[in-house]
């Protein structure tokens, strides 16, 4: 136990102390970080929470959610494996109550983080931001007691003075889209140089497609793949993440909330991002600069929002 | 002797043989005016054969004559080969022709009357050929020959003529005819080589005046010769014969008329007779009064069973009571009484005027005929039969010939009703004995007759045979399972010791009887004896404690039942006691003769005087007796010295006074056998046997080289090298039936059997540390035969564990601690319980456990984790989710492996997510089922078995949990995997293409679920049969996917097919048939029987309430089901409360994001709407919309009828429905 009282460690007899200290430091820094759970395969080691303290005692719930969320997790980076852009070392997931973020410290090893928020407060991506951040961070000290360096989870390390790239300037996004709103709205994301690949599908269909994934200053991040390559995996890639999503809002709806309104697959070389624009329509969007990650984040919802407008 | 065809070979006649030495030969011809003769012929025929000679009669007439109906009841034998009659030639004259025989009844010792039916065809129709025919004819063994033919050849002499020794020329005592009758004489006279006799017959002779008659037979005379004298022959002599009255008549004279009433009649068959035999048969024979008696009713007086007849007595020996037993069934049939007579019992003469004597096993010799006693020899053996004149041989005969045998002997053919009969030693229906019968029996007359007399005759029967072990109450039973076994369609053996092994015989008897798919075998076989109504034995052998097979004997007041027992064994009130004791003296000499065939008279009683007449203590006396013989005979004496010197030393050997036990036997047998090293060798096999079920090892155990290995180190370096030579282990199998004290069945499931009471006999000839150490070989020669931990995870070496489970209790396999490997062995043998076992074996499987668990308690390694698993499993099998979760929660803590690659923790938590499935806790089983298929996955490969079965569970717990769309995924990449790996022909691929099918269905993909569900059903009727559980699931989710596509009709057929092979396989009670129903339910309702389909759907509501509970997700399924019925019978308020109790649940258990929880509230609007309550309708639809769009895919069902029109403008929008699911 930690002797704060609102913070719970369960089981209570845990061997590794120090982890449990990150974790329960971490949670009760964070504005709504309820839960960490530290997992071995889909199993948790421990789980530090605050669940208690709040309205609704969500423990279980919680423990569940990371079980399934580790396993989903795993099945995901299978499906992205072929995309050769590394790892899947993180997920983020956004719902209509809450957050969850999955970091991955060791193979096999996962720290689940839940957020908690009420949408009446704004929005639940914006709110549990820095909640990501922690947890990110937490996965990162937790790597350090194992003598691991630090990873760059989420893009939240990353620091503007980075190696420019000398390839020259951006060419014109290519972008195809069933009408020209979209194709604007599309356009104007890749441009801001934030993404490097947008989608957007509606009823299962993809209805707008856009890229900038020929910009030689990207050729860096595409290792043994084509832009044209790249361009026809994320397209099929986005069909079913509808199903994946369904299949994860099944398992953590209990405490984010059955909405889910964002979801990222964060690799080792950038990620993907899903965000529900509305019931039948989504957006998925691809940055291959893990330093842009967590801009790609914030883009994509801005993406979304602008489809949503119209 | 007999031909091949089981037809008696023919004793020469004496007449043909001593007299002449070929055959007299009489041509009967008839004018055409002559109505038919073929009845005049038939019964000169029958009494020449009445009087003892044998007589072929060849019928040569054009159409259908008076013969064959004359005969008939004593029609012995239809279509007789010919082949060894020696009238083969005659017979190849035409191949159409066919040989009957016929056999006199009444007669003292009648010969046989064959008719050679040519259906027509003329034999010999000209000179040549007749002259021919007769050559042939003469070299045959009959007697006499009678030819009948209907007329001579138009405008030229009749070829019989030429055949002939004798002509009897038949004709209407008509003028004209009488002037035609002249003529043929001539035609013959002139015709013939050598002037043959002529008898001239008148029929139809009217002797009424007898002045006229006279007068009339002299002109009928005059004719005659007139004619041969205006045709210059030089022979005019001429015999005559009138007939008076119809010879049309088809009756046989002899012993339908009174002498004194028909006298004329009788005297001139008598003459005729006189005349066509040359004057061999000059009287009529003598015929018992009773045959008469039958005859006269069978041919037109009342029935026999009406005029009371006098019983026929049937005398035979104690082996031949089941041909006893068929004569009286075959008697009753044609109406005659008759009564049994043990002749063993009651040796003592008859007052019977009619017996059947069977001739079988055993001979009566003493049985003498009295005067005017009608006696039937009934022959069951060939051998008997060939030494014979006369009788009835039934050997080799098919059911219908041997009973027109018997009853030819009795006049009685046509006279039975045609009741189905069995024949002794013909077997029916499935029979599994146990051991085989052992030949070396003696009879047990008494007991025997009096088991036989109380199952005879009774279609249900149960008799305790009761008596100290040893005293052969198995072997009664068995045989007279044997000798009766023809009267059964099912004969089988039940080992009641305990209950497990009493299931396991009526789980084979369940596969043998086709009822093999039943969810419970033992039960379900004994079930479908009752429905079938078949005749059967059931033999519960050892059954001393009848409580421990409750729910295991028979329905009531069906079939036989015998159980063997203990004295002081409790019975129950419907079973009659016979008490079996030790053999009778002379049983006990012949029990002894029977084993060693030469033993003297005095050796035979010196050893019974040595160890009583308990027939195991003479069985061990007989195995020692030979041993000790043959080591004397092969130092060189002779047997009978070798014998006695034998007997005499196994006397000196004994106690000298009191009872000698069968342990004083083993130790003088095992006492011989130390003194040579083959006998020390078999001494230790024996010993090593006594470890094992004395119900049977099968040698594929005691071949093994785990079992020679351990038996070579038990015999030790000296003796060893004996079996350096594996097959010497068959010499020293051999040699232990031979010394007495093991049967083995050499079939092909071979097997050796011990007496129970054996294994005790042979320890006590052992010290006690000799004794441990045997034990410990065995233990590890067991455990060293049972699959490994690998073998079993590829799902290989069931048959050694099926083996090894019955040797678990004889040998202390349970209270072994101190050896690992026979743990590992006992911990898998109870796993194997899990997959393999019946209710019965898992709950006993169950306390076993608890109990090693226990002993185990300080034992903290992988095998009590195992143990635990095991536990677990069990308690899941049987239902008892919660216990089995606890146990699985608990062993996941002992052994916290936790999130480890350790495969036993995986296993263990495999295990926990089943008993959560179990508890609906499903959630939390996909949780367990996701680590456990991930860390397979890594573990084994996606392809291994054991990936294979964790993926299948997980696709299981996502369609329960809601992710149907992740199931269907998992299980058609497991349906892929099965094709690739076992292809279409295991069942497995099979049961994943019924998932996969349910899956897509859910998905709304109903084209395609139809058609991998309608592939996997003909694929799963082609290999496990209509009935198999699988086959009908497919049929059930068939329906279903029908109902889903609005055929309800087609959708009500298939559901009502698979609900009564439910209701057949599973039984009313079960979850899955009520399931069915609930489906059924539904299409009644939309088919219009809403009344039924009200009161069906109720059933199933109140039967999963009753087993699992209100608050069950599957409760809850059946009650949004119950509101669609609910619905279409007008009663939305019901309906809404159904719909609403469900959506309760189903929130709580499964989530509202679950489709069944979105299922639920479409049914709660669709109630509200009908029921007026629009704004609570369209607040639930709402809801139920607000989730689909997020939680279910496009095209989904749910989806679709929620897109629709608002709920307020779709008064008719269709309920939905969920197929129960199970675990």
């Amino acid at each position: 136990m930690t002797g704060d009282s609102t913070v719970r460690v369960s089981p209570p007899n845990v061997d590794d102390t120090e982890a449990v200290a990150v974790c329960a430091e971490a949670v009760r820094n964070a504005d709504r970080l309820a839960m960490l759970s530290c997992c071995t395969g889909t199993v948790p080691a421990f789980t530090v929470d605050t669940f208690r303290a709040r309205p609704v005692d969500l423990l279980d719930s919680g423990v569940l959610l990371s079980r399934n969320i580790c396993y989903l997790m795993q099945q995901a980076g299978q499906d992205l494996a072929p995309a050769r852009t590394g790892r899947l070392m993180r997920m983020l997931v956004t719902g209509d109550r809450g957050a969850v973020f999955v970091n991955e410290i060791l193979e096999d090893h996962h720290l689940v983080g839940v957020a908690v928020a009420d949408p009446a407060h704004g929005s639940v991506y914006a709110l549990t931001r820095d909640d990501d951040r922690r947890t990110a961070m937490a996965a990162n000290d937790l790597r350090g007691l194992i003598g691991q360096s630090p990873v760059n989870y989420g893009g939240w390390m990353s620091t503007t003075d980075g190696p420019a790239s000398t390839a020259g300037p951006a060419p014109a996004p290519r972008v195809t889209a069933d009408d020209p709103r979209t194709d604007e709205c599309c356009r104007a994301s890749l441009e801001s140089g934030e993404l490097d690949y947008v989608a957007v599908y509606q009823d299962g269909r993809l209805t707008a497609t856009g890229n900038v994934l020929r910009d030689p200053r990207l050729r860096r991040f595409l290792i043994r793949r084509t832009p044209a390559e790249s361009e026809t995996f994320y397209a099929h890639f986005g069909v079913p993440v509808a199903s994946q999503v369904r299949e994860i809002a099944m398992s953590v709806h209990g405490v984010i909330g059955r909405r889910i309104d964002h979801v990222s697959f964060d690799v080792e070389r950038g990620a993907v991002c899903y965000r529900r624009v509305d019931e039948r329509t989504y957006v998925v969007a691809v940055t291959l600069d893990q330093n842009l990650v967590s801009g790609c984040e914030d883009a994509v919802g801005a993406l979304a929002a602008r489809l949503a407008a119209d | 002797m007999e031909t091949s065809r089981g037809e008696p070979v023919r004793t020469p006649d004496p007449v043909a043989a001593a007299g002449r030495g070929r055959p007299f030969i009489a041509s009967f011809l008839a004018t055409d005016g002559q109505p038919d003769p073929g009845g005049l012929a038939a019964n000169v025929a029958w009494l020449i054969a009445a009087a003892g000679h044998d007589v072929l009669l060849i019928d040569g007439s054009p159409r259908t004559s008076g013969i064959a109906e004359c005969l008939s009841p004593f029609l012995a034998d239809e279509a007789l080969a010919a082949d060894d009659l020696g009238i083969e030639i005659v017979r190849a004259a035409d191949e159409e022709s066919e040989l009957r025989r016929y056999v006199p009844a009444g007669a003292t010792r009648p010969g046989v009357l064959d008719v050679l039916d040519t259906v027509g065809a003329r034999l010999g129709a000209d000179s040549a050929g007749a002259i021919e025919l007769r050559m042939r004819l003469l070299s045959s063994t009959y007697a006499f020959v009678l030819t009948h033919a209907r007329s001579a050849n138009p405008g030229g002499a009749p070829s019989e003529s030429v055949l002939a020794d004798l002509v009897v020329l038949c004709f209407p005592a008509q003028r004209r005819e009488i002037a035609k009758a002249a003529s043929m004489a001539l035609e013959i006279r002139r015709a013939q080589p050598v002037r043959q006799p002529i008898v001239a017959v008148s029929t139809f002779f009217d002797d009424s005046d007898a002045t006229f008659a006279t007068d009339h037979a002299a002109e009928i005379h005059s004719v005659m010769l007139r004619t041969l004298r205006g045709g210059r022959v030089r022979d005019e002599t001429i015999e005559q014969v009138v007939l008076p009255g119809a010879p049309q008549d088809p009756v046989v004279a002899a012993l339908a008329y009174d002498e004194d009433r028909r006298r004329p009649l009788l005297a001139a068959y008598q003459k005729l007779t006189a005349a066509v035999t040359d004057g061999r048969v000059r009287t009529l024979p003598p015929l018992a009064e009773s045959a008469r008696e039958r005859y006269r009713r069978m041919v037109g007086g009342p029935t026999l069973s009406e005029s009371g007849a006098e019983p026929v007595e049937i005398v035979y020996r104690v082996p031949d009571r089941p041909w006893a037993d068929w004569v009286r069934s075959q008697l009753d049939g044609a109406g005659l009484p008759s009564r049994l007579r043990c002749y063993d019992l009651r040796p003592d003469g008859t007052d019977a005027s009619v017996v059947v004597v069977v001739v079988g096993a055993v001979p009566i010799s003493a049985e003498q005929a009295r005067g005017g006693m009608e006696t039937v020899e009934l022959h069951t053996r060939p051998e008997a039969s060939g030494r014979r004149r006369g009788g009835v041989s039934v050997a080799g005969c098919h059911a219908r010939q041997a009973r027109a045998r018997l009853l030819a002997a009795f006049g009685l053919v046509g006279a039975h009703d045609g009741r189905g009969d069995r024949l002794p030693g013909s077997r029916r229906g499935p029979t599994g004995h146990g051991a085989s019968v052992e030949p070396l029996l003696v009879d047990r007359g008494a007991e025997l007759e009096v088991l036989r007399d109380h199952f005879n005759g009774s279609a249900s029967a149960r008799v305790v045979l009761r008596g100290p072990a040893g005293t052969g109450r198995s072997t009664l039973a068995t045989v007279y399972a044997s000798r009766f076994g023809h009267q059964y369609d099912v004969v089988w053996m039940i080992p009641g010791h305990d209950r497990q092994s009493a299931r396991a015989a009526l789980e084979a008897l369940g596969t043998a009887v086709g009822a093999g798919g039943a969810v419970d075998a033992a039960t379900g076989a004994l079930r479908q004896l009752a429905d079938d109504e078949v005749p059967y034995l059931l033999i519960y052998d050892d059954a001393d404690d009848l409580s421990r097979l409750h729910g295991l004997l028979p329905v009531a007041d069906t079939g036989h039942v015998m159980v063997i027992q203990e004295p002081g064994s409790p019975t129950a009130d419907d079973m009659t006691v016979l008490e079996v004791g030790p053999l009778q003296a002379a049983e006990a000499y012949e029990a002894l003769r029977l084993r060693i065939p030469d033993l003297d008279e005095g050796v035979v009683a010196a050893v019974v005087d040595s160890v009583g007449t308990g027939p195991l203590s003479l069985r061990v006396a007989a195995g020692l007796l030979a041993a000790a013989t043959r080591e004397l005979q092969a130092a060189g004496a002779p047997f009978g010295d070798a014998s006695r010197t034998a007997a005499w030393a196994l006397a000196s050997q004994l106690p000298p006074t009191g009872p000698r036990s069968l342990a004083d036997l083993g130790r003088v047998l095992f006492r011989l056998l130390e003194e040579s090293r083959e006998g020390r060798v078999t001494a230790t096999l024996l010993r090593m046997c006594a470890y094992l079920s004395p119900h049977g090892t099968a040698l594929s155990l005691l071949r093994s080289t785990a079992w020679l290995d351990h038996l070579t180190e038990a015999v030790g370096e000296a003796d060893g090298d004996v079996l350096l030579d594996g097959s010497e282990i068959e010499l020293l199998l051999a040699g232990t039936v031979r010394l007495g004290l093991c049967d083995i069945d050499w079939g092909p499931r071979a097997r050796l059997r011990m007496h129970p009471a054996i294994p005790a006999m042979i320890l006590d000839s052992i010290e006690q540390a000799r004794a441990e150490r045997l034990r410990r070989l065995v233990l590890l020669a067991l455990a060293a035969y049972a699959p490994s931990d690998a073998e079993q995870m590829a799902g290989e070496g069931r048959n050694r564990l099926g083996e090894l489970g019955r040797h678990l209790g004889s040998s202390g396999a349970l209270s072994e601690s101190g050896l690992p490997a026979v743990r590992r062995w006992v911990v898998s043998q109870l796993g194997f319980v899990v997959t393999t076992g019946d209710a019965d074996q898992r709950a006993a499987a169950i306390a076993t456990v608890v109990e090693l668990r226990e002993r185990w308690a300080g034992q903290d390694d992988r095998l009590s984790a195992r143990l635990a698993q095991h536990h677990a499993d069990l308690l899941r099998s049987l239902g008892r989710d919660a216990e089995a979760f606890e146990v699985d929660q608990a062993a996941l803590l002992t052994h916290p492996q936790v999130g480890s690659s350790e495969l036993r923790t995986v296993m263990a938590r495999r295990g926990l997510a089943g008993d959560l499935r179990g508890l609906g806790r499903f959630d939390q089983a996909l949780a367990e089922d996701r680590g456990v298929y991930r860390t397979l996955r890594t573990l084994l490969g996606a392809d291994h078995r054991q990936t294979l079965l964790a993926r299948h569970n997980l696709a299981l717990s996502s369609y329960l949990a809601g992710v149907t769309s992740a199931a269907m995924e998992d299980e058609a990449e497991i349906y892929r995997i099965r094709q690739r790996l076992y292809g279409p022909d295991d069942p497995l691929t099979w049961w994943s293409a019924l998932d996969l099918g349910v899956y897509r269905r859910e998905l709304g993909d109903l084209g395609g679920a139809q058609h991998i569900l309608a592939e996997a059903s003909d694929r799963l009727r082609q290999l496990g049969g209509e009935t198999h559980q699988q086959t009908l699931r497919a049929t059930a989710e068939l329906a279903a996917t029908q109902r889903r596509a609005g055929r309800h009709g087609r959708a009500r057929d298939l559901a009502r097919q698979a609900c009564a092979a439910y209701e057949r396989l599973l039984g009313s009670d079960s979850l899955v048939t009520q399931g069915a129903r609930l489906g059924l339910s539904l299409d009644l309702a939309r088919t219009n029987d809403v009344e039924t389909a009200v009161i069906v759907a109720e059933e199933s509501v109140r039967a999963f309430r009753q087993k699992l509970g209100s608050e069950h997700p599957f409760t809850a399924v059946c009650l949004v089901n119950h509101a669609a019925v609910l619905r279409s019978a007008g009663r939305a308020e019901d309906a809404a409360e159904a719909a609403r109790e469900a959506l309760e649940t189903l929130t709580s258990r499964v989530s509202e994001v679950h489709p069944w929880s979105i299922a639920a509230r479409i049914n709660l609007a669709n109630a509200y709407a009908d029921g007026g309550r629009l704004d609570d309708a369209r607040a639930v639809d709402e809801i139920a919309r607000g989730i689909a769009l997020e939680m279910l895919p496009l095209g989904h069902h749910y989806l679709t009828l929620l897109s629709g029109s608002p709920i307020e403008r779709s008064p008719q929008r269709p309920d939905v429905d969920i197929e129960v699911p199970t675990t």
